[in-house]
């Protein structure tokens, strides 16, 4: 069986720079789908982290849903009944929290941000969520994730700032929280647009994160939805490949 | 005896690559010839980005001796380096056709030499910019494509002299080394011929602007797109 080298090396220390890659038939697809519910299964008996940060609740909360929405509606043909089970993100909170004036006066508008100034790369991935999870708009959008997407693509990383016209990133470059809350914004913009260059560097993402060992994961992201990321991602994969005789992966 | 035609004007920086003997073989197929060739020759065993196998110098070499073809191999691969941007600077050609190695983009450097570089891009602009663009293009309408630009400092945004799109290639497993840079070499022989019929550089579209910028695809999107007989999308 070929194996799906993407995941094999913690590709956090060790990116792939994914140039000229080898064709090796449909067997690669297999693996890929192999490989992804693997880590589908391992995550699916992981406890979900309580949400101490009004941030965090304010936020996942609408993802969720709208995640959950999103294959109910989207992907339901292809939905199957153990992948089904697997995905419902609820997002619990910590009882002794007193959530109950939350709002997003916490989180900058995205229009806001400026190039010219010195950007914080998560506060900024912030905001396109709240963005994206309440505006129907998706041009302001585009040009901010756009811009993530070139910097992640060139450096396969993301930085903890980048300075004057997003050009080389600094800090630290290894904040899983950065790159999770990227996937969870490529994955809702591949939702609304259809477009397979969010969905190319989303399967990068989701390569550097299923690349990790899960328990440096779940303490540090949403486990359970990053779960949903990846039902979504598995099952547009399968509907691209629909339309291919020679791929025809079983997911049961 | 078969006459040649030499290009004065036009002049060549070519890596050994896969791409470079396809623009070559098209070149002297069609009696389009650049009057000089700057060769920037991978002396190391490891492969770079363009490169199928260790035996592309020879090929090209032996292209180039057999056509005549006046060639100097450079002390550097890479086309942003002093010594290379030296060469360049001080031959008399304006115009050199660009065949580098993959990955690698011009910087303000070789661009402010005074030459224009004559780039095939692998997508039709200005829709598909950008890396990979052709295995895009191929999921979402099943076409490939290819567009002549002159390089400026935006990448795959200079001013397009002729673009095409085409029928996906029969063989699509052979598409980096084989389809993309048959299109491109296609594209290549049209613009040239256009300049030698016309005696100037004409623009299809000069304002390339808009589209879309792609980075190297996925390789599960890319075996889609191989394994794909129709538009996925």
């Amino acid at each position: 069986m070929i194996g799906y080298e993407y995941t094999e090396f913690n590709r956090l220390s060790n990116p792939h720079g994914y140039m000229y890659s080898s064709f090796q038939g449909s067997e690669f697809i297999d693996s890929y789908f192999i490989e992804r519910l693997k880590k589908i299964k391992k995550f699916q008996h992981l406890k979900e982290k309580k949400y101490k940060s009004n941030v965090d609740f304010f936020l996942y909360s609408k993802a969720a849903a709208v995640l959950n929405d999103c294959l109910e509606v989207g992907y339901s043909s292809e939905l199957d009944l153990s992948l089904k089970s697997s995905f419902k993100w609820k997002v619990p909170f910590h009882s002794n929290d007193f959530l109950l004036d939350i709002d997003d006066s916490d989180i900058l508008d995205l229009s806001s941000f400026n190039i010219k100034n010195e950007l914080n790369t998560e506060s900024l991935l912030v905001s396109i969520l709240d963005y994206q999870l309440n505006k129907n708009e998706n041009s302001l959008l585009k040009i901010w994730i756009d811009r993530l997407v070139q910097r992640f693509e060139v450096t396969k990383k993301l930085y903890e700032s980048y300075p004057y016209n997003l050009s080389k990133g600094e800090g630290n470059n290894d904040i899983l929280n950065l790159y999770w809350l990227f996937a969870l914004s490529l994955t809702l913009f591949y939702d609304s647009t259809k477009n397979i260059k969010y969905l190319s560097t989303l399967l990068k993402i989701t390569d550097l994160l299923c690349s990790l060992d899960v328990d440096e994961l779940w303490h540090k992201i949403p486990i359970k939805g990053l779960l949903s990321v990846l039902v979504i991602e598995l099952l547009s994969i399968k509907l691209l490949a629909k339309k291919i005789d020679e791929v025809n992966f079983d997911f049961t | 005896m078969r006459l040649i035609l030499i290009l004065h004007n036009i002049a060549m920086v070519a890596a050994d690559t896969t791409r470079t003997i396809s623009y070559l073989e098209h070149l002297i197929k069609y009696n389009l010839i650049p009057s000089y060739i700057l060769l920037l020759l991978n002396k190391n065993n490891k492969l770079l980005p363009g490169q199928k196998n260790s035996a592309n110098e020879n090929e090209i070499i032996i292209l180039l001796e057999d056509s005549g073809i006046q060639y100097e191999i450079a002390s550097n691969t890479d086309i942003n380096n002093d010594e290379v941007i030296r060469i360049i600077a001080n031959r008399e050609e304006k115009v050199f056709i660009y065949s580098g190695y993959g990955g690698v983009l011009l910087k303000d450097k070789i661009i402010e030499s005074g030459k224009k570089f004559l780039h095939m891009h692998g997508g039709f602009l200005p829709d598909f910019k950008g890396s990979t663009a052709n295995y895009y293009s191929l999921i979402m309408d099943n076409t490939i494509g290819a567009s002549a630009i002159f390089i400026n400092k935006e990448i795959d945004c200079g001013p397009i002299l002729c673009r095409r799109k085409f029928s996906p290639p029969k063989k699509r497993t052979e598409i980096d080394h084989s389809s993309d840079s048959e299109v491109r070499a296609k594209i290549l022989i049209e613009c040239l011929m256009n300049y030698v019929n016309s005696g100037t550089w004409g623009y299809e579209l000069k304002n390339n602007l808009g589209g879309e910028t792609f980075y190297i695809i996925h390789p599960v999107l890319k075996h889609l797109a191989i394994l794909g007989k129709r538009a996925l999308r």
